[in-house]
């Protein structure tokens, strides 16, 4: 939770002026912070003798990680979605012998891929050298956000995909083309938020 | 385990751009289906000159203009055959393989005979319509 500049100010000097952090929670929830709120502003602060107080590591915001997180993660959603579409026309070309050939789709599709997955390699590969040199920019507030953004959508595609099956399957439309195509998205998306998850544990490790 | 996921999502990814090319080929056969559908509507457009001139049965001319040429193609390119007095066909060759023509061209009238195309016509009733 971000806390306000009032309080980070109050805490750091209370915490500079030589209260102790019981002293300076106790007067802060007299005035009506909530208790994470209390928490949050005196985490800010190492717990060390130094005077005055040492702020701990906060989230950073800059143009140039704009820049590459957002490039980086709307690649992954395009390629994503053309992924599933070439799955899905490929899964009726094999399974419903009644559909049209969408070879122009099939062709689009493929076309998307073949840009979108070497350049976001590119970029993730590039950007785990990057971390791995230095943590620090595992505190990006940018990367942050946008991995909680993939994980909340993966996580509604995941949940509209069971909804679907069980529409389907409840409307007596549970064909094994419709699992099939079902199992893509569901492998997609899975893995997408898997992968982000892990990414998620490993900045929060670092 | 995230190199994992990543490997499995590559490999999905990979799997699906090789079955695209099985399916739908490469650049030549996208050329080759593109001067097809050309051929298609020039067939269509001389299916409809001759349905015009036999309508006019006994007369010479039909009032229809000669098919535009679309493709470098000419009369000769298109047979018409007349399979009886109520029925008869234009064919052309088309280039793309046998074994994708059948698949591509499936909601056309249309129908095959390796890579010969033929549209169909026929009198019923008195009238002369595409079968």
């Amino acid at each position: 939770m971000a806390v306000s500049k009032e309080l980070s100010r109050f805490t750091r000097d209370a915490l500079a002026a030589g209260k102790t952090r019981e002293e300076i929670a106790q007067a802060l929830t007299a005035s009506g912070w909530s208790a994470s709120e209390v928490a949050d502003a005196l985490g800010a602060y190492a717990e060390t003798p130094f005077s005055p107080p040492v702020p701990r590591p906060q989230s950073t915001v800059s143009a140039r990680d704009f820049f590459v997180y957002a490039l980086t993660f709307g690649l992954m959603i395009l390629g994503a979605i053309y992924l599933v579409v070439l799955c899905h026309a490929l899964i009726d070309l094999a399974l419903d012998t009644e559909t049209y050939r969408a070879n122009r789709t099939i062709r689009w599709a493929m076309a998307v891929l073949i840009v979108a997955t070497p350049v976001y390699l590119w970029l993730t590969v590039r950007e785990r050298a990057k971390l791995a040199a230095d943590p620090a920019l595992y505190r990006s507030a940018i990367r942050k956000w946008l991995m909680y953004l993939t994980l909340l959508l993966s996580s509604m595609v995941l949940l509209g995909d069971l909804m679907a099956v069980i529409y389907a399957f409840l409307n007596g439309d549970f064909t094994v083309q419709f699992l099939a195509k079902a199992a893509v998205v569901a492998v997609v998306a899975g893995l997408i938020f898997m992968f982000y998850l892990g990414d998620i544990r490993k900045g929060d490790a670092a | 385990m995230n190199r994992l996921l990543a490997v499995v999502m590559l490999g999905l990814v990979a799997g699906a751009l090789i079955a695209g090319f099985v399916v739908v080929g490469g650049p030549g056969t996208a050329r080759m289906e593109q001067r097809d559908e050309r051929r298609w509507q020039a067939l269509n457009d001389w299916g409809e000159y001759h349905l015009c001139r036999v309508r006019q049965e006994g007369d010479a001319t039909c009032n229809a203009p000669l098919p535009r040429d679309r493709i470098g193609l000419s009369e000769e390119d298109f047979s018409l055959t007349r399979v009886s007095d109520a029925a008869f066909r234009v064919c052309t060759m088309f280039e793309t393989d046998a074994a994708r023509l059948e698949d591509h061209w499936r909601f056309r009238r249309v129908s095959f005979d390796g890579q010969e195309a033929c549209m169909a016509f026929r009198k019923q009733d008195g009238i002369w319509s595409r079968d």
